[in-house]
Order: structure tokens, then sequence, then C-alpha cells
């Protein structure tokens, strides 16, 4: 079990909101996948981070669709939150202009 | 880049004493020289007759409040007082001093200083101060969420009438700490303070800094309390890393993120430390500090929001900065 994917998981979970109501697969059984379940025993989604030639490689598979392979923790959570949690308001950082360097 | 002059927001809610802190203020041997801007909520301003009308560069706005449909008027209010002062009309000041109206959500107007082109090259913000009635400020700040924002944003909060009060403030204070466990209090009796809570001196914008270890207690924290959470990282961050934690805080913690204050070590350019300064999701452009302020050279970002997991922060931080790492590898 890759327990910093699984951290990582844990606590964008936390940050959006609903970490107490999913689950964890607390156990290393599926080839190093983190599950995350909906509370009733329901897969929402699945995650495994894992290296590839050209970088990390972030496996993420949702219950309906196919597995998407994203390049960085970033995307890996922009995707998994736009459909765990679609309605939440997500900001886009903004720079103010200035002189800058 | 130029200077740019300190501003230092005064909010509260209605009746707590931000007018006469600021009187106060204006009072005191080497702080004239302040800009006053007040945003009165009303069709007919008084609270700048309550300070000292003699002041020519005293600026009253009185049509509305500046953080529901006046941002424009913060700019040109700005680039007023800079024109009648470069024209000797008044005379010439080094900082402002912005008294908001008492239902002010201080936010849009942060935002507005940070991202309007002429406020972000004019002004940067030293400090946002809040008053909280000693009496009426624990009602206050159950009833109104405009309270609760105001207590949220704040860098400091000063307890006023204090000496009206029983309990010396201490409800007041256990209040604020519900909402805001860690922000430095203080207290203000008849405007009485001391300036340097406004201002900070110029040398000092990563005094804040040293908020982190002021000392508080363990109140009862509500729920939807605001907390500050510290990261340190030692070794230097490639740039490109700062800029997409900057974009994860926004994207994740979204409407949860109030404030990020920042000095950090760039791999690219390690003896000028970046500082890096946003309210929710709005940066101020990364400014560049000509050397580091101590022999501390770690990487130190101040976060205050709610929800904020340290320890998952410092990870995320940690493995975008391995992944930029690997990248710049291949």
């Amino acid at each position: 079990m890759d327990s910093t994917a699984r951290a990582l998981i844990r606590g964008a979970l936390g940050a959006w909101g609903i970490l107490e109501i999913s689950v964890f697969l607390k156990t290393g059984d599926r080839a190093g996948w983190i599950d995350i379940h909906d509370g009733s025993g329901q897969v929402v989604a699945s995650v495994r981070r894992d290296a590839s030639p050209i970088g990390p490689a972030w496996h993420v598979r949702l219950s309906d669709r196919r597995e998407r392979v994203l390049p960085s923790v970033v995307t890996a959570l922009r995707y998994l939150r736009g459909h765990l949690c679609p309605e939440r308001e997500a900001g886009r950082v903004l720079f103010g202009q200035g002189e800058g360097r | 880049m130029n200077a740019r002059l300190p501003l230092t927001v005064v909010t509260g809610f209605l009746g707590s004493g931000k007018t006469t802190i600021v009187r106060e203020f204006l009072r005191r041997p080497g702080f004239q020289n302040t800009a006053v801007i007040i945003n009165e909520f009303g069709e007919i301003g008084i609270d700048h007759d309550l300070i000292d009308s003699s002041r020519e560069d005293l600026v009253a706005l009185s049509t509305g409040c500046l953080c529901c449909a006046m941002q424009g008027d913060l700019a040109t209010t700005v680039r007023r007082l800079m024109a009648v002062a470069a024209s000797g009309q008044v005379p010439s000041f080094d900082r402002i001093l912005l008294e908001t109206s008492g239902m002010a959500d201080p936010t849009p107007i942060l935002q507005t200083a940070i991202v309007e082109p002429y406020l972000s090259e004019t002004v940067e913000i030293a400090n946002v101060v809040v008053a909280v009635d000693a009496l009426n400020g624990p009602a206050v700040i159950h009833d109104y969420d405009e309270a609760r924002r105001q207590v949220a944003l704040g860098d400091r909060v000063l307890i006023t009438k204090s000496d009206l009060d029983a309990g010396a403030g201490a409800a007041a204070i256990h209040a604020v700490r519900a909402y805001r466990p860690d922000v430095a209090i203080g207290k203000s009796v008849n405007g009485d303070i001391d300036p340097e809570l406004l201002f900070e001196p110029a040398s000092g914008r990563t005094a804040w800094l040293s908020a982190l270890s002021e000392p508080h207690g363990h109140p009862h924290v509500h729920d939807a309390a605001v907390a500050a959470v510290a990261l340190r990282v030692d070794a230097p961050l490639h740039a490109v890393t700062l800029t997409l934690f900057l974009q994860a805080l926004a994207e994740n913690c979204g409407p949860d993120l109030l404030r990020v204050k920042g000095i950090v070590a760039i791999r690219e350019s390690p003896e000028t430390p970046a500082v890096v300064h946003g309210v929710q999701h709005v940066f101020h452009p990364v400014d560049w500090l000509d050397q580091w302020p101590s022999e501390d050279r770690s990487s130190r970002l101040v976060l205050i929001g709610r929800r904020l997991d340290a320890n998952w922060l410092h990870l995320l931080l940690q493995t975008i900065e391995e992944e930029v790492e690997c990248a710049t590898r291949l």
C-alpha cells in the first residue's frame, strides 16, 4: 500500500468535506489500489500511484468510467474532486497585476 | 520595484470603536503622515467629522459599502490622493489607513487591493486590524456573519471598551478565540493603542511570522473555527512548485481558504526569497525581498482558513516538489 498516496487522498477528502461519508479500504490486497467507498460499501473511486518512465503516474478509476492516468497529484486530485464533489466551489488562482520580476 | 505604501485596513462591526482607534492613532506623534480613507455605509457620512475635519488629506467615502459595490472607488480614491499629494495640494503621506464600514466583509476590499492594477502597484496590505466591542462583541460575533468574516480575516483583533466590561473583555476574547484560536489579540481603551499594531515598520513585511509563536490558550473552538496552520520546508522549492501548490490550495480548499502568507526559498533564486500574499484565491504578484530577513532560510507559509490539515498540506507540497524535481531530471 502506498501510504503517501493514501494520506494525500485522505487529506483531500477531508479538505473537500466528504471524509466523514467516505471509507477507505485498509488493506493492500488489491495491488496498491486505494478504494474510496461511499459509506454503504459501494466503491466510488479507486486510486493508485506508480512510477512511469516519464515520471509519476496517478491511476484513477471511477465507478462508471474508464481508468485515467494523470501525471501529477494536482491533476489527479482535480479529476477526483470533479466527480466526487462536483458542486464544491473550487478557486482558481488569480494573480494581481504588478511589476513582478 | 518601487516601494509601495503600506495599507492597513481597520474593520469591525457597527459601533465597535473603529473610528476612535483611527482618531487616536492620528494624534500620535510621527503618524500624522497617514492618509485615511473612511468607508461609511449610508447617505450621510459622519465618521470623518468625528476624527479631525481640518485634515485636508482625509477622504470620506459615504456612498455605500466598499465590499459590495464600491471596489472601483477605492482605486479612484487612492489615485486622487496620490495626485493631490504629488501636486502639493495636501501634505505627502507614506501610509494609508482604510476604515471599513461596520457591515463590510474585508475580503473583496483586500482582493481589490491585490488585483486592481493601480492599487497593486501602489499599496501593499500591511495589516488587517479588527475592533471587537467587549460588551456587544460576543453577541455580534454569534449573530452576524459579517462580524465573523471580519474576525476571520484579521491579522490582529483589538478588544475595545474593556474598561466598561465587568469581565475586562474576557467574554469577547473567548468569542474571538472560538473562531480564531490563534489570532493575536490586544486591547484598546478609548482608542489608546500602540501605533505599531496598525502599521508594522517597512522592514516588517514578514513580521507575521512571529505570530506563530504568540501564546494562546485552548478555549472551546467553534466548529466553523478559522485557524492558522504553518508549513515549514527547509530545502528551497522550485518556482513552479510554488505555483502548483497555490493552485492546489485554491482548488482543494476553495472557500475554506481565507488567507495565505509566506516567505519561500526558491531554487532558481536562492538569495532573494519570494513573499507570497493571497486573500482566498487571489494573490498579489510574488514580491521578492532583496535578501533574507534573518538567518532562517527555510520556506514558511501561514495559511488561515477552515478545515486546514497541516500534515496533509505539508505532504501535498512535498509531493508536488518531488514530482517537479522528477520532471526536471527527464
